[in-house]
């Protein structure tokens, strides 16, 4: 089964879930809510994912350390090869 | 029997970069004494790239450097195709030649591989000490962005699947690079996703990226538009 049927599938089972609430407790005081659900689980869902990327990229490694060696390395580079008689235009 | 690695290079437009990556994987594989040889694979690049790459065979020589030009830009896949078939080793490196890749890092994938045997090593920039120089907020928001949704909808459990500097046993790139259907820089993606579909084992390092030091840096509108197709049609087909 591919990705897209496993989605398909889990949302199947969501929405029959839902289907039975909404049959089932229309007396239910919190039915207004029950009405709902999908909305409210679409608005978290949003905001948990962005949450997540907003803390992966605040946690981004910044490399400033690697960049520097890098600018050393090509330094250090361009003088050994030219020694060894590569000619850099 | 000592094992050896080919380190696939496709160039366009490297004339600064190439004489630099070279110089570096020399310096980090000599004192590790790790046997390698480097495959340049120019796409007839009009800045000079490949008469830099003859001096570095000169210099370096012949069973080190392999130079593997074509005749003009044929695209990414079929550069390691091309690499490959010309490739001694019995382990494929790949990585960019634009210095964003740090040769430094190959003895760990080495390290890495031989710990367990691992088919594939994909160096990752989520990982460890792992991370990017020179992306700003935008950069970091699109790239996690990015990835959040791919590993969301594929489950790869690999942590970067777009970042292409990788180790390869020889006969399962050659597998994954025969299954692979998409082009451009989203066949990475794809690699890793068939890898796990084809029960390959995966191992990741943490790897630093830095950003282009000459040149021009690749993040535009096509690429976006790239990446959603493939991870679309990814989603729906494995």
């Amino acid at each position: 089964m591919n990705k897209l049927s496993q989605w398909i599938f889990g949302l199947n089972i969501l929405c029959v879930l839902w289907f039975s609430l909404l049959i089932h407790q229309y007396d239910n005081e919190y039915f207004f809510i029950i009405q709902f659900i999908p909305i409210i689980l679409l608005i978290v869902f949003g905001v948990v994912s962005l949450g997540i990327i907003l803390y992966r990229v605040s946690a981004f490694n910044d490399c400033k350390s690697a960049a520097l060696e890098l600018q050393m390395e090509i330094k250090e580079a361009k003088i050994a090869l030219t020694e060894k008689g590569f000619k850099f235009d | 029997m000592t094992l050896k690695y080919s380190i696939l290079l496709p160039t366009y437009n490297e004339k600064d970069n190439l004489p630099v990556i070279v110089y570096l994987i020399h310096k980090y594989l000599e004192i590790s004494e790790i046997k390698y040889e480097i495959i340049i694979i120019d796409d007839g690049s009009p800045d000079g790239t490949l008469e830099v790459a003859k001096q570095l065979e000169t210099i370096y020589g012949k069973d080190k450097i392999l130079l593997r030009p074509r005749g003009k830009k044929l695209g990414l896949g079929t550069a390691y195709i091309h690499g490959i078939k010309h490739a001694t080793g019995d382990f494929i490196v790949i990585m960019d030649a634009d210095l964003s890749h740090h040769p430094k890092s190959i003895p760990e994938f080495i390290k890495k591989q031989t710990e367990q045997d691992y088919d594939v090593i994909t160096g990752s920039r989520y990982i460890g000490n792992g991370g990017v120089s020179g992306w700003d907020f935008k950069r970091k928001l699109v790239s996690c962005g990015a990835n959040f949704i791919s590993q969301l909808l594929l489950r790869p459990k690999v942590s970067d699947l777009t970042g292409s500097f990788r180790l390869y046993k020889k006969p399962v790139l050659e597998k994954l690079i025969e299954t692979c259907v998409s082009k451009g820089y989203v066949f990475q993606m794809e690699m890793m996703v068939r890898a796990r579909q084809l029960n390959y084992t995966i191992g990741e390092v943490p790897i630093t990226f830095v950003d282009r030091v000459y040149g021009e840096s690749k993040l535009g509108g096509s690429e976006i538009v790239q990446f959603v197709k493939a991870l679309l049609y990814l989603f729906a087909t494995t």
